[in-house]
Formats: structure tokens, C-alpha cells, sequence
């Protein structure tokens, strides 16, 4: 087994550019690798501390009902929906598409234990989530209901079991999509379109889930327990064990995700070359007729590549357009079920009332989520000097990029804006900065991306996980363009002068700040592109 | 056509790549670049293609520093690299109109050009194919057709032959000699010195960043093959 850890300990020596950082001569470098790792740390210590309160507020109120260890399992049901949804899209990736298969595969292993070490890169991601998500809810539950320290050992074990079903489940999910998407010729269209309806089917049931709790906190007579052990059963094997505590229980929770886990590896290594050339094999028809050809612009012609570039992946796109597609399904929930949706959509009590002044930024904050350029950089690969060698300026490709950032946001504001107004009935003036603010926030952060892909690019990756999932700018860019757009609310309700007044001020303050965005990546962006070696 | 005068590229960590390089390719030459492995041929010739920043001296193509209109100097040249990583997601049409788009290429040219150096390379009936169901000699391939296609003064060749099966580095070689009679100059490395003896009139020698023989091949050779000659200097220098 030795040979599937170093296989992992290889893998993660490529993530989050660790291994460059601690052998590079470039004092520079190395400084802003830890510059940047620490602001990470510090903002994820503040989200930790968050999603803490959360849970603190959530098991109180649970303790009032007498109910406070649903708390782990509604926390274990989250991650696993989490888990299972990021499986169904990446799952395929991680264990079949990394461009060093050739090299791997000649080495003496077996398939069993690359499938195995391929597994385990999944699972200790999800592990990461996993963890962030159920420590605070065990410590919660261990300070309301004071159990045995045998509680902490088993919810401790219990817990690193967590994310092995939902990401087995997962990545079946993706494989099997993936297959189906291969004898198609436009394959990657097939399997983007695929990854998101089962995603979206997915997020669909973590919001029915959500629905239930609500429900379920307001009427005693409807059984908590059996509503979220429904959503995923093993939340009922889980929490007997590690509350009970019943070993027998922790044993068969173990045991069933253990064998599950060892079965998928066994069978999938089985077949694993055979899978992979069937996935990865390209459809070449070699019957091409030379025939009139189009010509296009330079602009026409970048941004065509950029958007090719786009499709071609489905782990960018589905981890890209979520934003997008999220604000689509919320406009798609408000219509059928009226306005007074929005506060369970947002957790906001009241939000329907405040929706001219929250929605604006609800819209920017998704649309931050939908950041494509902040990998753009590092995706171009091995081929970034291919890219280098053309007689274009870098903003010419940067704009290509931003371009493309455009294509998925501009859409999804111009189309869900006008849907969200007339449901929400908002003002002309509110109507406005409904359009202003998620505009200019999307312009703002597709630039914002690529200054963040350019102080942290990576080109020695070998799977575009790692680069669209795994990377520092991936993250930055992601739970920034999240965060960002909501910090104007905290003056907005806040200070004590008119909220029309506060958002009109807002709208101008995200549109003025797109101009020395703009000159930074026109002057530093520039210089530093030419500074890019792959 | 291309004028390398003192360059220097120093890698970080203080590795000097290239050691105060000189050298002119005029236009009609063909000439060869060969070293060892590390030598800094590929240093040197990206220097020349404009990806690599260089620490000292100037490289200029058809009078235009590269250092102040890069962009001016690529359009007048093609380079290709040893292990050509082109866009696998896209077919081999798509990727030469890209070329040709941003060339500025109008239609009937790069129908004509394109037409012509993909039959003659044999790749006409894989062009609708995505790259990535390429083979490395039909990328090596592609690779030289859309460095043809915007019909380049300078070509720039990083051991273009590898990969070619020996038809198609046969149509490459007759076609290198068909840029060098138009006016147009190619500098390339390789490691074939049969190839480099037979195919260039001009010839440089790189060790350790320096150069350490340069002129035309009779000159370079002198009455022994290329082979000894390469072989004694390297050793012996």
C-alpha cells in the first residue's frame, strides 16, 4: 500500500502550489505563497467560526425541542449532499483524466492501487469539507448534552467515515455519465448537460431537506428524525453510534462504508484500462474535406478558442456555472412559490420585505460565484507558450477571457433580473441597481480573477482538478466573489441614512471600482504575462 | 533577418543558459544550431520567438528589436517548439483558422496555404479530428502547417523532425529550402548532424551557453564530417 500513498503524497505535492513554494529560490515567491496561505487560513478560521454560531444557534433550538443530536444529523446529511454533489461532477475526472497516466500506468502497480490512490485524492478533499462541516456540530453537541468521552472517540472515527458513501455514490454517478456522454460526438456538451441536471437534482433535494427542518421546527408533531433519516439513511446509523453510544452500530457504519469503498476500488481496477481508453479515447473520423473557410477578427477569433477552451471541460464549467444556475433555479422557485419563498431560500427572515435592498447583492454574490477567469491563466497549461508567441497584446487575452466570464453572467443577469422584479414587485429605482450592481460586481471579479491567477498561476498541473478545484486562486476567487458583494449590506442595514441613498451609492462605488482594477491588469497585468513561463 | 548580438539569459538561482551570444541568420540561410542537451538552444531560440525574457543583449528581427515591438516581430515570425502542446480541444481546422485569424490571414490565402501544405504533409483527411486524437508526429505536423499558413519571414524550429515519420520530414526539408529561396531565413536546432549537414549552409555550435563555432557548414566542418567536428569540440573546448 506504500505505493498508493506515495501516489497521493505526489498529487498533493502538486496542489496549491505547496511543493514550489518550499523549494524555490525566489525569496519573492515564497513570501507571497505564505502571504497568501495565511490570509486563506485566516479567512477560513472566520467561516469556521461562522458556521460554528450556526451550529450553536441550531442545536439550542434543537435542545429545546429535546432533539439536539439531529443536529449531527442534519450537519452529517449536509456534507453528504455536498459531497455527493461535487462527486457527480469531478468524480469521473480525478480517477481517469490526469495527463501523467502514461506515466504512472508504466510504472510496476496495480490498477487497484492507482484507483485506491485516485479515491483517496477524492475522499481527502471531501474529507477537508467534511470535517469543517461536523466538528463544530460534535463540539456543540458535546457541550449541550454532555455525553461520555466515549462519544468524542467514536464521532471522531465515525466522522472520517462520513464522506466515503456519498463520494463511492458520486463518482459512480460521474463515471456513468461520463460513459454515456462518450458515444456522443459533442461528448463534453453531453456530459456538462448531464452533470448538471443530476447536480441540480441534487441541490433540489438538500433544498427539500432544508424545507423539511424548517417545517419541522415549527410542528412538534412531525418527527425530525424521520424526515432527515429519510433524506439519507446512514444519518440514523450515525448518530445511534456515536450518541448511543452503540458500537455495534459504529461497527456496521464503518464496516458498510469500508467494504463498499474496498469493492468500488477492487472492480473499478479491475476494469480501469479498459474505462479509461473507453473515456478518454478521442472520436477521429479522418474523413475531412477541405472547404470554404470562415475567417474571423483577432478578438472573434480569441474569444472563439476562450469559449471552446471553456466547453471543453466539464469540471470548469459545472464548478463555474453554479452561481448562474443557482439564480435560474431561484427564479424559477420564486415564480411558483410567490415571494415569501425568498426567506427560506436565503435564510433571511423578512428578506421578502428588504428584497429591493438584499437582492441586488443575493445577484452579485452569485454571480461572483461564477468566476471562470480566476484559472483561466493556469489552464492554459503547457500550451501558455504556444499562446506567448502570437502577435497579440496580453490584454487582448485578457479580454477573450473576461469575455467569456461575460457570456455566463451577463445572460443570467439580463434573463433572471427581469423574472426576480416582476415576482418580488420592485421599484424602477430598486429595479435598476438590480441590474447595476450584479453587472458591475461580475465585470469587476472576472478582472479581479485573472490578477489572481496571475500572482498565483500554475502551469505544471497534470489533472484540471487541481488547477479548477484544488487551487489557492480557485478558492480565492470562489469564497471572495461570495463574500465581497455582501459586506455593503452591513452599512446598507446598518447605518442610519436612506437605504434608496445607500444603494445608489453602493451601485456607483461598484461600478467606479472597476477602473483601477482595469489599469492594474492593463500595466501590471501586461508585464507580468510576459514574466509567465509554463 | 535575425540578429542575436551579446545575448544573456540567466536563469534564477544564477544558471547563465546563454553566455554573450552573437550571431546573424541572413535571409535565404538555413541555418543549423547544435549543442548538447542544456546547451541553450531552446533557450536561445525562444529568446528569438519572444517568450523568454532575456537578461542582456538584443535580438532583432528584419531590423525590429524584440525587446521593443515584440508584437511587430512575431507576426514576422513562426515558431515551433520540440514537443508542440497545441490546443487539444480544439479539430485541426479550428486551430489553423485561429492562427490565421490572428495573423490576419484572409480566406483564399489560408485556403490555398492551408490546402497545399496539408496535402503535402498527408494530413488533409485528419483535420476535422480534435487534436487530441492526434499523434505527436501529426501534431509535429500541424504545427508546421500553421506556422505556414501566415507565411512567415523567420521560422524558428526547436528539432523539428522529431516525430516525423520520413516522408513528411522529406516535404518539410524541400519546404524549408522553398521559404529560404523566397527570402525568407530559418534558424533551427537539431540533433541529427547528417540532417544539419546536408540541409543548412550556415551552422552554429553551442556549449554551455557559448558559442563555439559558427559560419557556413564547409567552413564549420572543414574537411571532416560534422559528426567529428561536433564531437571534438565538445570535448575538447
Amino acid at each position: 500500500m506504500s505505493n498508493v500513498f506515495l501516489l497521493i503524497k505526489i498529487h498533493y505535492m502538486g496542489a496549491f502550489g505547496l511543493n514550489r513554494a518550499l523549494h524555490t529560490k525566489d525569496g519573492r515567491e515564497k513570501t507571497k505563497f505564505w502571504g497568501i496561505a495565511a490570509a486563506v487560513v485566516f479567512s477560513f478560521l472566520i467561516l469556521l467560526f461562522t458556521f460554528a454560531a450556526y451550529c450553536w444557534f441550531m442545536g439550542v433550538g434543537l435542545q429545546a425541542l429535546g432533539m439536539e443530536k439531529m443536529l449531527l444529523a442534519v450537519m452529517m446529511a449536509v456534507s453528504s449532499v455536498l459531497c455527493l454533489m461535487t462527486s457527480v461532477y469531478k468524480g469521473s475526472s480525478v480517477l481517469f483524466n490526469f495527463s501523467d497516466y502514461d506515466l504512472v500506468m508504466p510504472m510496476p502497480l496495480k490498477s487497484f492501487h492507482v484507483v485506491t490512490a485516485k479515491l483517496l485524492i477524492l475522499y481527502l478533499m471531501n474529507l477537508a469539507f467534511t470535517l469543517f462541516v461536523m466538528i463544530p456540530a460534535i463540539i456543540v453537541y458535546g457541550i449541550l448534552a454532555s455525553p461520555s468521552p466515549v462519544f468524542y472517540l467514536l464521532a471522531l472515527v465515525l466522522t472520517l467515515f462520513v464522506p466515503m458513501l456519498p463520494i463511492l455514490v458520486g463518482t459512480a454517478f460521474s463515471v456513468l455519465i461520463n460513459m454515456v456522454a462518450s458515444t456522443f460526438r459533442s461528448k463534453n456538451i453531453v456530459a456538462i448537460l448531464l452533470s448538471l441536471i443530476a447536480v441540480c437534482g441534487v441541490m433540489m433535494l438538500s433544498f427539500s431537506s432544508g424545507s423539511l427542518t424548517e417545517e419541522m421546527m415549527t410542528n412538534l408533531s412531525l418527527s425530525i428524525s424521520s424526515a432527515v433519516y429519510k433524506i439519507y439513511p446512514l444519518t440514523r446509523v450515525y448518530t445511534e453510534a456515536v450518541c448511543g453510544p452503540d458500537f455495534w452500530m459504529a461497527l456496521l457504519f464503518i464496516g458498510v462504508s469500508a467494504i463498499v469503498f474496498f469493492v468500488f476500488a477492487f472492480f473499478t481496477g479491475k476494469k480501469f484500462k479498459a474505462m479509461h481508453t473507453f473515456l478518454t479515447t478521442t472520436q477521429a473520423r479522418s474523413h475531412y474535406k477541405m472547404g470554404s473557410l470562415k475567417g474571423s477578427g483577432v478578438m472573434s477569433a480569441l474569444y472563439k478558442r476562450e469559449i471552446r477552451r471553456y466547453f471543453s471541460s466539464t469540471i470548469y464549467v459545472i464548478n463555474t456555472i453554479m452561481g448562474a444556475v443557482m439564480l435560474t433555479l431561484m427564479s424559477v422557485v420564486l415564480v411558483f412559490g410567490g415571494q415569501d419563498m425568498l426567506a427560506q431560500i436565503t435564510g433571511i427572515p423578512g428578506a421578502a420585505s428588504l428584497s429591493g435592498y438584499v437582492m441586488p447583492f443575493i445577484i452579485a454574490t452569485l454571480m461572483g460565484m461564477t468566476a471562470t477567469t480566476p484559472v483561466s491563466v493556469s489552464l492554459e497549461g503547457k500550451s501558455l507558450s504556444l499562446l506567448k508567441t502570437l502577435p497579440i497584446s496580453p490584454m487582448q487575452i485578457y479580454q477573450a477571457k473576461i469575455g467569456v466570464n461575460l457570456t455566463i453572467t451577463v445572460p443570467a443577469v439580463l434573463i433572471n433580473v427581469p423574472i426576480l422584479v416582476a415576482v418580488l414587485k420592485l421599484s424602477a429605482f430598486q429595479t435598476l441597481f438590480c441590474f447595476i450592481i450584479p453587472l458591475a460586481f461580475a465585470f469587476f471579479w472576472a478582472q479581479t480573477g485573472l490578477i489572481i491567477n496571475l500572482l498565483l498561476p500554475n502551469f505544471s498541473w497534470t489533472n484540471e482538478v487541481t488547477v479548477v478545484k484544488q487551487s489557492m486562486p480557485t478558492f480565492i476567487g470562489i469564497f471572495g466573489g461570495m463574500l465581497l458583494p455582501l459586506l455593503p449590506l452591513i452599512p446598507l442595514m446598518a447605518l442610519p441614512f436612506s437605504r434608496s441613498v445607500m444603494l445608489a451609492v453602493i451601485g456607483v462605488v461598484f461600478i467606479l471600482g472597476n477602473i483601477p482594477v482595469y489599469g492594474v491588469l492593463k500595466h501590471w497585468g501586461s508585464r507580468t504575462f510576459i514574466k509567465l513561463s509554463a | 533577418m535575425l540578429k542575436i548580438s551579446n545575448l544573456t539569459k540567466i536563469y534564477k538561482g544564477g544558471k547563465k543558459a546563454v553566455d554573450d551570444l552573437s550571431l546573424h541568420v541572413a535571409p535565404g540561410d538555413i541555418y543549423g544550431f547544435i549543442g548538447h542537451n542544456g546547451a541553450g538552444k531552446t533557450t536561445t531560440l525562444k529568446a528569438c520567438a519572444g517568450i523568454l525574457e532575456f537578461d542582456e543583449g538584443e535580438i532583432e528581427i528584419d531590423g525590429v528589436s524584440i525587446k521593443k515591438d515584440p508584437v511587430a516581430c512575431k507576426k514576422m515570425t513562426a515558431f515551433i517548439p520540440d514537443n508542440p502542446d497545441l490546443y487539444d480541444y480544439l479539430t485541426g481546422i479550428q486551430y489553423l483558422n485561429f492562427i490565421c485569424d490572428v495573423y490576419h490571414v484572409d480566406k483564399s490565402e489560408r485556403e490555398e496555404k492551408i490546402r497545399r501544405y496539408a496535402e503535402s504533409l498527408e494530413l488533409i483527411q485528419n483535420l476535422g479530428d480534435l487534436i487530441s486524437s492526434y499523434s505527436h508526429g501529426m501534431k509535429q505536423k500541424l504545427a508546421v502547417i500553421a506556422a505556414l499558413s501566415h507565411s512567415p519571414k523567420l521560422m524558428l524550429l526547436d528539432e523539428p523532425f522529431v516525430g516525423l515519420d520520413p516522408k513528411a520530414a522529406y516535404t518539410l526539408k524541400q519546404i524549408m529550402h522553398e521559404l529560404c529561396d523566397n527570402g525568407g531565413a530559418i534558424f533551427f536546432s537539431t540533433h541529427v548532424l547528417e540532417t544539419a549537414e546536408k540541409l543548412c549552409n550556415k551552422i552554429a555550435i553551442i556549449k554551455n551557453g557559448r558559442l563555439i563555432a559558427d559560419g557556413t557548414t564547409e567552413e564549420v566542418r572543414g574537411k571532416e564530417s560534422l559528426e567529428e567536428v561536433f564531437l571534438e569540440l565538445i570535448d575538447h573546448e
